[in-house]
């Protein structure tokens, strides 16, 4: 009785022990690993915006940081485009993706049953007076590229030196995302385990 | 007995200081990162803010919103001061033994509001869906109005008969998952007056792209989202006019296309007009990148088609009524160049597409186009919400192959 039970109580020991290494090992790894990736931060956008001539010429009209959500810029723009591109210092890609360059503008979807000779309409291509971009907020982003559909490059805006307030880090604390430059002990309540 | 009793307490001994040793250490840990800490903290509620059951919804914050106290409008004067409760003593007949009077909970003036006929809590108030605004009650018959009182990303919902103010994501997802690895469309309201009213015609719309061919895999591709901000309007005016023509209506793209991304991540948008812009028989107007649709024409294949050219770059195959100026593109459903019958593929379709034929009149009265009736034809008698393959394929599948 008392051999199980000294038998118990060691195995027990050695279980406590196993947890505990256990639990150390998972919350070094997590505060190591946590965000140190060059991700974007989630809830906050790069805001661009451009103007465009007639002759297709870009120029900044303005560049800030809002917290937004943003647009993916995946979608295969079939008309003509922009490719953009956001890198870091090392020339690293974050991301890339197409803007349409132009408003293509489709004759109206009439409901009725009119006689076609009353419908002198046209599908009509125009330079974009102005292209608005929400792109997503790279930390890491050094600039943004943007190249024309042969590659050839258009504009490039620097964006190293946009940088977040700290006190907008601090609300980011509580999103419910474990965003870049936040860990288990920085914003526990963003990055801690989910046992759900 | 009492021996083994001892040794078995003297063996609890050292392995309670050990092991306590060892579990203070981890819990100390534990705590110092809060991990346990939240285990036994009984949750925080607002009592003034409560929330629907959970739809499917896009929040830009995640965590809970706190009523932002900071926009302190006007304190509304309108509402008549509660009347004070006059007592009205009633003579108790002797003879009957008086009823053991049990005491009801009072609610001091202090802590209501007088709306109308009804008395309502400190806390409790209304929610104007139109501006998002909430008139709440602070007590004392003090009625405040309050902007964004849900917080960002979130928007008040109004309940008939009931003066609980409720929140709710703006960004309502109708069709698809939410998921980020998807095309977001962003149906944005212009001139409705309620939520309902607008989601309502937003269902329209899904019940029509459900009607389509595009099929599951094209539509799983696609999150639309209905974004509950009934403030804005996007229209500009009638007869506008663009480099060699005019538009018989025009709206403000940059304004819906930065709201569609800021508000809800969309990729592209749709607005949606509550009939207060409409210019006759136009039931949409499209440019790649949005459209603009009138709710008089959800009955019919508008929504899909429009879709089809603000989406998918879909060219009309109904006549323009003009041939082809020199330059002009034939686009992805249409063809420049003529096959031996209009039952064999025009050249540019018979490697790929041999079932399609090749009949006359494709938006340019001297273009062709694949099938006889597609959505992309005209609207009214005869209309079908069906795609034909080169739309399909080279369309929507060109469009949507970067997103899952």
């Amino acid at each position: 009785m008392i051999v199980k039970a000294i038998n118990f109580m060691s195995k027990l020991k050695i279980f406590l022990l196993i947890i505990g290494v256990f639990v150390i090992t998972v919350l070094f790894f997590s505060y190591f690993l946590t965000k140190k990736d060059e991700g974007p931060i989630e809830g906050m956008a790069l805001s661009i915006v451009l103007r465009q001539s007639p002759e297709y010429k870009l120029s900044l009209k303005s560049i800030d940081i809002k917290q937004a959500l943003t647009s993916d810029y995946q979608l295969n723009v079939p008309f003509g485009y922009y490719n953009l591109k956001i890198l870091t210092e090392k020339e690293k890609l974050l991301l890339a993706g197409k803007v349409a360059k132009d408003k293509v503008n489709f004759p109206p979807y009439t409901i009725g049953d009119l006689v076609e000779e009353e419908l002198p309409v046209n599908i009509i291509v125009e330079p974009l007076n102005e292209i608005v971009l929400y792109l997503p907020f790279f930390p890491k982003a050094k600039k943004v590229v943007i190249t024309d559909e042969n590659g050839i490059k258009k504009f490039e805006i620097e964006t190293a030196r946009l940088q977040l307030a700290k006190n907008v880090l601090i609300k980011l604390c509580g999103n419910g995302i474990c965003d870049f430059n936040e860990n288990l002990f920085a914003c526990f309540k963003d990055c801690r385990f989910k046992f759900k | 007995m009492l021996a083994k009793k001892n040794y078995l307490r003297h063996k609890s001994f050292v392995l309670d200081e050990v092991g306590a040793t060892l579990i203070t250490t981890i819990f100390t840990f534990l705590a110092a990162t809060n991990l346990v800490i939240p285990l036994f903290t009984p949750p925080t509620t607002d009592q003034t803010v409560s929330y629907e059951s959970i739809t499917p919804g896009r929040y830009l914050i995640c965590s809970m919103p706190t009523p932002t106290p900071t926009l302190i409008v006007t304190i509304i004067p309108t509402f008549t001061p509660t009347p004070t409760p006059t007592l009205l003593p009633t003579e108790i007949p002797s003879s009957t033994p008086i009823p053991s009077i049990t005491p009801t909970p009072t609610v001091s003036l202090a802590e209501t509001c007088q709306v109308g006929a009804n008395t309502i809590k400190k806390g409790e108030g209304l929610c104007d869906e139109k501006s998002n605004t909430v008139t709440v009650c602070e007590g004392n018959n003090q009625m405040v109005q309050k902007q964004n009182f849900c917080g960002q990303g979130q928007v008040c919902l109004s309940q008939a008969g009931n003066f609980q103010i409720k929140c709710n994501a703006a960004c309502q997802l109708k069709l698809g998952t939410g998921a980020r690895t998807k095309a977001d469309l962003v149906v944005l309201a212009e001139d409705f007056n309620s939520y309902s009213d607008f989601l309502r015609n937003v269902d329209k719309e899904v019940a029509a792209l459900n009607q389509t061919n595009l099929g599951a895999a094209r539509l799983g591709k696609i999150n639309l989202w209905a974004l509950l901000d009934l403030n804005q309007t996007y229209f500009l005016g009638y007869n506008c006019p663009i480099t060699g023509g005019s538009v018989v209506a025009c709206w403000d793209h940059i304004k819906a296309i930065t709201t569609a991304m800021s508000s809800c991540g969309g990729d592209t948008y749709s607005i949606l007009n509550n009939d207060t812009h409409r210019v006759g028989s136009v039931g949409g107007i499209a440019i790649w990148g949005g459209n603009y649709l009138f709710k008089f024409a959800l009955d019919f294949p508008t929504f899909p088609h429009e879709l089809g050219h603000s989406m998918a770059g879909l060219v009309d195959e109904y006549s323009f009524g003009i041939a082809a100026p020199s330059g002009a593109i034939a686009g992805i459903n249409c063809s420049e160049k003529a096959s031996q019958s209009e039952t064999t593929p025009c050249p540019k379709w018979a490697t790929r597409f041999p079932s399609v034929g090749c009949y006359k009149r494709c938006g340019y009265t001297n273009f062709y186009r694949p099938t006889i009736r597609s959505i992309m034809d005209r609207g009214g008698t005869g209309a079908v919400y069906d795609f034909n393959e080169p739309s399909l394929v080279d369309g929507w599948d060109d469009i949507l192959k970067y997103f899952q």
